[in-house]
């Protein structure tokens, strides 16, 4: 397998990336990181059913390790403001703005950590329960009560504004 | 159970195609679910578009991965390629090494047969004719003899060359009219 066969998936692992690390930056170097660490095992690649799923499985693992070095860089410089650390770019932060539904914002703020992520790989990646489960390394019924929740409050939130928008 | 409770498998796709069908009926009467349904969608159609438009934001960046990646790439292959180079004069160094080790290096140096190595010792006796150096042959001389015959060297092997060098005797033959005896000569004689 050549390594240009992965850039398909460019697009998903880096907006994953971006998600997990929520920087631009980083998230770039993520991304690379897990297609080469992807490219690494490509004999495995060529027998998985939903390669996708893998990369993203192993694009977690990279961002933990970038993650815990920018932990370890930022206890040895000063922390961000809160006004900056507070607006730091997850795909899904751009769209609520832009498509002037900043209410949504708070709604997926107020989720818990499994909730945002089991809803992004079900939003923006498509995934089923159990590809999702093997992503986040939960189990399917684990899955299936954060998306349940998470799509409730969203729910919520767009049924409120669409009464106001009446 | 009521459908109501079955909102989100249906929204997962998760029922079987006869519940799912029965469900898309209760939604006819059913307001409050059929409002949880068109939040969904409305949620759906939201993320599709901004997850579009975050791609087509980051084309950038997919590039530069992608060139990344490529550099990468092309740097594996340059190193695998030198690798096997590498094995390869490795391999061939350790075949010349056993070799040597064995003693068949270097190989024995072939001295040329005894033939060729007589064909190219230069007679003493015959020398050139245009050597400065006059000969000096080791000849032994009859006595009473008027002339003293040297064989020379000659390139024609048609041709015989001899110095004819003057002796303190008288001659006695009709060669002795042709040569003068007063110096050294040099008679040419074709056969």
């Amino acid at each position: 397998m050549r390594i240009d066969q992965l850039g398909q998936y460019v697009p998903h692992v880096f907006r994953f990336a971006v998600y997990l690390v929520r920087d631009h930056h980083m998230a770039q170097d993520v991304a690379q990181d897990t297609l080469l660490r992807a490219w690494k095992h490509r004999q495995r690649l060529s027998s998985l059913d939903c390669p996708r799923t893998w990369l993203l499985r192993i694009a977690v693992n990279v961002a933990k390790d970038y993650q815990r070095k920018r932990g370890r860089m930022a206890s040895k410089t000063k922390p961000l403001p809160e006004e900056l650390a507070g607006d730091l770019p997850e795909p899904w932060f751009g769209m609520v703005q832009q498509e002037h539904c900043a209410d949504l914002r708070d709604v997926i703020l107020k989720l818990t950590e499994r909730e945002r992520g089991v809803l992004y790989l079900s939003a923006f990646e498509n995934l089923s329960h159990g590809q999702i489960a093997e992503v986040l390394s939960l189990s399917p019924g684990a899955v299936k009560v954060a998306l349940s929740r998470a799509r409730k409050s969203l729910r919520q939130r767009l049924r409120q504004e669409g009464r106001q928008s009446r | 159970m009521s459908l109501c409770s079955r909102i989100e498998e249906y929204l997962s796709n998760e029922l079987p195609t006869e519940l799912s069908r029965e469900f898309e009926d209760h939604l006819v009467q059913c307001n409050d679910c059929r409002l949880e349904v068109d939040s969904h969608h409305e949620w759906e159609r939201l993320a599709s578009k901004v997850k579009q438009r975050f791609d087509s934001e980051s084309s950038a960046y997919h590039q530069r991965i992608r060139s990344r990646l490529a550099s990468v790439e092309q740097r594996h292959r340059f190193t695998v390629a030198l690798t096997q180079v590498a094995v390869g004069l490795g391999s061939a160094a350790a075949v010349v090494f056993a070799i040597a080790w064995a003693g068949g290096w270097p190989p024995a140096r072939h001295e040329p047969p005894a033939s060729l190595v007589n064909q190219r010792t230069i007679n003493p006796d015959v020398l050139s004719p245009r050597s400065s150096v006059p000969p000096q042959p080791s000849i032994s001389v009859d006595a009473g003899s008027p002339y003293l015959v040297v064989p020379v060297e000659s390139v024609n092997p048609d041709v015989t060359v001899y110095w004819f060098h003057p002796t303190v005797g008288e001659p006695t033959t009709d060669d002795a009219s042709m040569i003068p005896f007063n110096e050294p000569s040099l008679l040419a004689r074709s056969w």
